[in-house]
């Protein structure tokens, strides 16, 4: 195990705030977003088939590999395509009431088009305009979706000069700035440097803690584990897997790894094994951690509850360690494509 | 970007929802909210239109009678001749309008702007910014097509006008003063700009819908011009459908018919501009049904 020090910490403190934010997702949101049954094709060719979940508020990772209908999907929920069966809604609402349902939408493609010939600051106006705010209420709020892309310094060059980068935290800022209550990303940190990754999922978090919903697409599977509170899998047109990482874990059978940061963790490592679920036990470099490799990690949980009030046992944080949904991903979708 | 402060922007923002939502909701549904949608609309289109590298060809347009009408009135030809007088003048004027400026400035300089609304965005890639916009569609369609209606007149209308006072380049000043105070020329002038006008809003609605419903709309437009072309040709019954037919009717002067051409008593003023309305209304309601069923792709495929 070569895992450094500095990178357990944040893993560490990354676990901590996703089983925090899972479990507000879990016992706090009501579905904002109700996929029943939908199917989208293409004339002959399949886009999505019979896809049915519930979203709320929280941070939803979409996975899949290319051209498993992620996008479709994502169309679908952000009303630019209409399913051929099932029905979509988002709060209640369906695209064929343009007025109310897109005030409640933010949608970043992973596209980079623009309105050509305008600057940054004109696009995020043009569209609050285009909501119906007033000129003062637009500038201000225009303003306030730059500061928050860390825009404001290039806000009237022209999109064209802007960077990569850049012109991908413009695009973040026009799917916010009317501050929508769903809020759907695709592919959203492509060409960001590590910094403005990093501030972007902090800003993510912000939102989803502020009552939004994200659905997040990425096949960066690393960036899915670190941001998303709940997991959507698509494969070939169907849902594989929808629920947080360790139920998905757990139900697929696929052993599912741990992580604990405690001062006990040298003496709670020989004692793991008394939990029946635990497969394999690796201890940190720094003696403060421990892995844990379980075929069912809520027998786990439970099993370690009660060693831990048993023993007396601090623990600082718990949590799937970062590999859980590139697993996932390897049992459920990169297996069946190898056995096809 | 400072993580901390983002924190507090999402407060601020938090606390502006306070004041950004009433406005939003009290323009709800309410004719204050359409219309600063229809006058965002409008205003985005007009920069689009008029300030964009796509605009060129409508410049060009609008300049080639001019630079033509300037290059005769300079030219060496004998303007002291007793044939030469402005009411000839005015009847050759008529000939180039209706055969130059309407036939073919107006028309493909509508056919530029007009397609463009919405083609230009689609292949652009940005049409999805309009159609995730809380907008319903009828006024995306209106406020696009008021822009190009905008946009057209303005330089076609100035083509007009400029033209119609290059006439008076060889009668001088005192003739061009004479008349103008008069009532001709300014009768004549108005009925020019508005055959013009309604020449863009005719065409254009035509030209607004093809580009939307064809993904390639130069095949479309080449067959309306043919169509406009053999209009004077063309039987009775069909000449109705065809846009320059009601136009010609409207010109101040008319004009001696082609000896090819089938002769039909011209439609009034009031059928001319009502058949260009009611063409134009077509056009929109067959645009707005087809924007509400338009579906946007971004995928790889």
């Amino acid at each position: 195990m070569t895992v450094k020090t500095i990178n357990a910490g944040s893993t560490n403190l990354d676990a901590t705030k996703k089983v925090n934010a899972a479990q507000k997702f879990a016992a706090e949101s009501l579905p904002s977003i109700v996929v029943d049954n939908v199917s989208k094709f293409y004339g002959d060719v399949l886009g999505v088939n019979r896809i049915s979940f519930s979203l709320g508020a929280g941070i939803t990772g979409l996975v899949g590999p290319n051209g498993a209908g992620k996008s479709t999907l994502m169309n679908l929920i952000a009303g630019l395509m209409r399913p051929n069966s099932g029905t979509l809604k988002v709060l209640g609402l369906t695209p064929a009431q343009p007025e109310v349902f897109f005030r409640q939408i933010g949608y970043c493609t992973q596209y980079d088009s623009f309105p050509t010939g305008v600057t940054g600051r004109q696009f995020i106006l043009n569209t609050l305009l285009l909501h119906g705010y007033t000129k003062s209420d637009a500038a201000r709020a225009t303003l306030n979706a730059l500061q928050q892309v860390d825009l404001v310094d290039v806000a009237d060059r022209r999109i064209e000069g802007y960077s990569k980068g850049m012109r991908q935290r413009i695009k973040l800022a026009q799917a916010i700035c009317h501050e929508p209550k769903v809020i759907i990303l695709d592919e959203p940190l492509n060409g960001l440097d590590p910094m403005a990754r990093t501030q972007v999922i902090a800003l993510f978090r912000e939102l989803a803690s502020g009552g939004a919903s994200i659905i997040i697409s990425s096949h960066i599977l690393h960036e899915v584990e670190l941001i998303a509170d709940h997991l959507v899998m698509v494969n070939s047109g169907y849902l594989v897997a929808d629920g947080d990482a360790s139920g998905i874990a757990t139900e697929t059978g696929e052993p599912m790894r741990i992580y604990i940061r405690s001062h006990h963790a040298m003496e709670m490592a020989p004692k793991m094994f008394t939990i029946e679920a635990v497969l394999e036990v690796q201890i940190h470099k720094d003696d403060h951690g421990l892995f844990i490799l379980t075929r069912d990690a809520n027998k786990f949980f439970l099993g370690f509850n009660t060693l831990v009030l048993t023993q007396n046992w601090q623990v600082d944080a718990i949590g799937p360690a970062d590999q859980t949904v590139e697993a996932i991903y390897r049992h459920l979708i990169a297996g069946e494509q190898v056995a096809s | 970007m400072n993580i901390s402060n983002i924190s507090a922007d999402s407060n601020a923002s938090t606390n502006s929802n306070a004041s950004n939502e009433p406005s939003v909701k009290a323009g709800n549904n309410n004719a204050a909210l359409l219309l600063r949608q229809l006058g965002a609309i409008v205003r985005i289109e007009i920069n689009n239109t008029l300030f964009s590298k796509r605009s060129l060809i409508a410049y060009i347009l609008t300049l080639i009678p001019i630079i033509l009408l300037l290059s005769l009135a300079f030219s060496n030809g004998d303007f002291t001749s007793t044939d030469f007088s402005i009411d000839k003048t005015r009847r050759i004027f008529g000939f180039i309008y209706s055969g130059f400026i309407l036939g073919a400035v107006v028309f493909l300089g509508s056919a530029a702007i007009f397609t463009a609304l919405f083609r230009g965005e689609i292949l652009g890639c940005s049409m999805h910014y309009y159609l995730l916009s809380p907008v319903r569609r009828e006024l995306i369609v209106l406020g696009k097509f008021l822009a190009g209606l905008f946009s057209a007149w303005a330089l076609f209308g100035l083509t007009t006008l400029i033209c119609y006072l290059l006439l008076y380049i060889p009668f001088g000043m005192t003739q061009l003063i004479s008349d103008m105070t008069g009532s001709i020329a300014p009768a004549q002038m108005f009925t020019y700009l508005g055959i013009t006008m309604l020449g863009c809003i005719g065409y254009g609605s035509l030209f607004m819908a093809t580009g939307l419903i064809f993904r390639n709309p130069l095949f479309p437009v080449a067959i309306i011009a043919g169509w406009e072309f053999i209009h004077f040709v063309l039987p009775p019954a069909l000449k109705f459908f065809s846009v320059i037919h009601y136009l010609k009717g409207l010109l101040p002067i008319p004009l001696n018919n082609s000896p090819l051409a089938i002769v039909v008593t011209p439609p009034s003023v009031l059928v001319s501009i009502l058949s260009i309305m009611v063409l134009a209304l077509c056009s929109i309601t067959i645009t707005v049904l087809y924007l509400k069923r338009l579906e946007i792709r971004y995928t790889e495929n």
